[in-house]
């Protein structure tokens, strides 16, 4: 969906490159969520319940072009 | 040159809710069945529906299939197929239920029946009072329908080729369509997917305007492959757009907003809509605000740096109404612009949604062409559902909750119609020589070294001569401007090259075919639009204000070989019920 392909590719040209191996393990995994789930993640409607996806799901939030 | 081959009974082209359902209904016959995908199937764009599905079960209140296909009818400006629309619209509770079945969770009443809610469009009785004809699974109905249909086809072995992308279809010198040539995104490993039936169903190609609500991956694909096959794309001009998305972004706001007390500024300052529409003024009909919106930003009263677009303003509501009532507006503004409505004015300009047109098919799903000026033939071994097809049942406008059913609807009508055809065709017909050269050349042309034309420039180009000259505001001077434009941009396509010609993960080669497939179409469009001379539905023209039945109760054909217009009747007879004439549309 349009909000997702938007989030993650502003963050994929901004703020991957950024991410040490663990963290690249960690967006890797995240991705492996419904969109439904990351939408409600990105959208700041719902926090994830791991510290580290939580982490990651607010680097991914900042990110996103203005 | 041979490729890697494999045989199945049919091939799928397109993982969203209208393959799905497809694929389901032929793998539980036993047929074999493959579907590619150039995305997961569970990230196809069925999965962004929230609306539901229509569908008169009489749950919440009266209701009949007959009252549903009125409103269809209507809704379409009177430019869809009776015959289409009756049958879908008979064919909908059983596919509610069906859906059922496969686990998807409707949302329920207290009694346990399926909870049903009222949309925009729905009557009782003929354009009577409100109807309540929508069943939803929360505000996530696309997505438990495609979670549902894909686990369901999990089970029942259809052979999934995730992340291939779609390269051109195969057929024979006596018409019949073969399979296709389709390449391993992760390897760049072209194969040849050989089927004795063939479903086209990639959806909608809302990537054609700048801003809009679809997902990248809706480029047309399909569409464009069945133009280069010969076949003509039907109703091109008909695209559905909401007067408000988050300018060059394209998700929606809602006209809640509006509703709330929420109102548009130009770049003056100037609340524009009172001189549009002095009593609806920010709550005019949809059309009207849409074009209002463009009219100002065209005639140089946009807001930002390139004046582009017009501004939301909900700040003067109150920072606890903007939280209380539009939380979800409030939620997608500031995720994507980093700004809080309540303090800060919204980008907004009108987003392209979707596709009405597309590739003709009868209500068996098989693709249909006019056969040397006579009759429609159906194209041996050709099938197209859902959004890529127009089958027609949404004529000039689409409901709300039609969408979803159209899918579901002809998935399982097609797939049934080829469960016959495949009891007497118990063999393929043989490849010819040379079949796969041009699906070939297609990919090796990306291989070629140069510099040019950037792909992703282009692209950008193309999405903003179609929102500028086939968007909104349309008429004779801005089509002609923007069909010239199009077309030298296609013809600039010739020079473009890309940097990166590995083979594996090649998103840019990928692009770049998805730019051709999007230049095609963009040219089908912008044609057809400049050619309809009428009002009708989601075609609006400024220099020809009324729907005009007596010229234009024709569905329009556009082909690739010499750009060229044909038009063929509406199929005004329903299959068991009287015609519902054409009568001046009013809500």
């Amino acid at each position: 969906m349009l909000e997702l392909d938007l989030l993650l590719r502003d963050f994929l040209d901004e703020g991957y490159a950024a991410l040490d191996d663990a963290g690249r393990h960690q967006f890797d995994a995240m991705l492996d969520y419904p969109d439904a789930v990351l939408l409600e993640w990105l959208m700041g409607r719902i926090q994830p319940a791991d510290k580290d996806v939580a982490q990651l799901v607010a680097t991914i939030r900042s990110t996103a072009a203005g | 040159m041979s490729l890697p081959k494999r045989s199945f009974d049919t091939l799928i082209i397109g993982a969203g809710g209208g393959g799905l359902r497809a694929a389901l209904q032929l793998s539980q016959a036993d047929a074999r069945v493959a579907v590619v995908s150039k995305v997961f199937p569970t990230r196809s764009h069925t999965v962004a529906a929230q609306g539901g599905v229509n569908a008169a079960l009489a749950n919440v209140l009266p209701d009949n299939w007959h009252w549903h296909m009125f409103d269809t009818v209507k809704g379409s400006d009177y430019l869809g197929d009776q015959d289409a629309i009756e049958y879908m619209c008979r064919a909908a509770p059983r596919v509610v239920y069906e859906l059922e079945h496969f686990g998807v969770p409707f949302s329920r009443l207290d009694t346990g029946h399926i909870y049903q809610r009222a949309f925009g469009g729905q009557s009782r009785d003929f354009g009577g009072d409100q109807a309540a004809r929508t069943c939803a699974a929360a505000d996530r109905t696309g997505h438990a329908i495609l979670h549902s249909l894909y686990q369901q086809n999990i089970r029942a072995r259809t052979h999934f080729f995730d992340e291939y992308f779609a390269i051109d279809l195969l057929s024979d010198a006596e018409g019949y369509f073969l399979g296709a040539v389709a390449i391993d995104i992760a390897s760049g490993e072209p194969i040849l997917i050989e089927a004795k039936t063939t479903i086209l169903a990639t959806g909608g190609v809302g990537q054609l305007f700048r801003t809009n609500t679809n997902a990248l991956v809706n480029t047309g694909d399909g569409m464009a492959m069945a133009l280069r096959a010969g076949v003509p794309l039907q109703d091109m001009e008909f695209f559905q757009f909401h007067p408000t998305g988050i300018a060059g972004k394209g998700m929606l706001i809602t006209e809640g907003a509006r509703g709330e007390g929420g109102y548009l500024l130009n770049g003056d300052g100037e609340r524009f809509m009172e001189r549009y529409a002095p009593n609806a003024k920010d709550l005019a009909s949809r059309d009207v605000v849409s074009r209002a919106i463009a009219t100002e930003v065209r005639e140089g009263r946009g807001v930002g740096p390139e004046k582009d677009h017009v501004l939301l303003k909900l700040d003067h509501l109150g920072s606890d109404i903007v939280k209380k009532r539009l939380p979800g507006i409030r939620e997608t503004v500031m995720a994507f612009l980093h700004i809080d409505p309540a303090e800060t004015p919204v980008p907004v300009y009108p987003t392209a949604h979707y596709t009405m047109g597309g590739i003709p098919t009868d209500r068996f799903g098989q693709v249909v062409v006019p056969e040397q000026q006579g009759a429609e033939e159906a194209v041996p071994g050709l099938y197209a559902v859902g959004e890529c097809a127009c089958v027609s049942v949404h004529g000039a406008n689409r409901l709300g909750g039609n969408s979803l059913l159209d899918i579901l609807v002809f998935g399982r009508a097609a797939a049934n119609h080829i469960i016959d055809h495949l009891r007497d065709s118990r063999y393929h017909r043989p490849i010819p020589d040379g079949a796969i050269d041009s699906a070939m050349a297609r990919l090796a042309r990306w291989n070629q070294q140069g510099k040019g034309e950037s792909v992703p420039a282009l692209r950008r180009e193309l999405a903003r001569v179609m929102e500028d000259h086939c968007g909104v505001f349309r008429n004779e001077g801005v089509l002609a401007e923007g069909r010239k434009k199009v077309l030298e941009l296609r013809e600039r396509m010739h020079d473009a090259y890309i940097d990166d010609h590995s083979q594996v993960f090649n998103t840019a080669r990928i692009e770049a075919m998805e730019l051709e497939n999007l230049m095609e179409i963009g040219v089908a469009t912008v044609t057809s639009a400049l050619a309809r001379r009428e009002s009708r539905g989601a075609h609006s023209r400024i220099d020809y204000p009324e729907r005009d039945d007596v010229h234009w109760l024709k569905h329009s054909l556009f082909s690739l070989d010499g750009d060229k217009m044909d038009y063929k009747p509406v199929r005004m007879k329903p299959l068991t019920v009287e015609t519902f004439p054409p009568k001046k549309r009013t809500y």
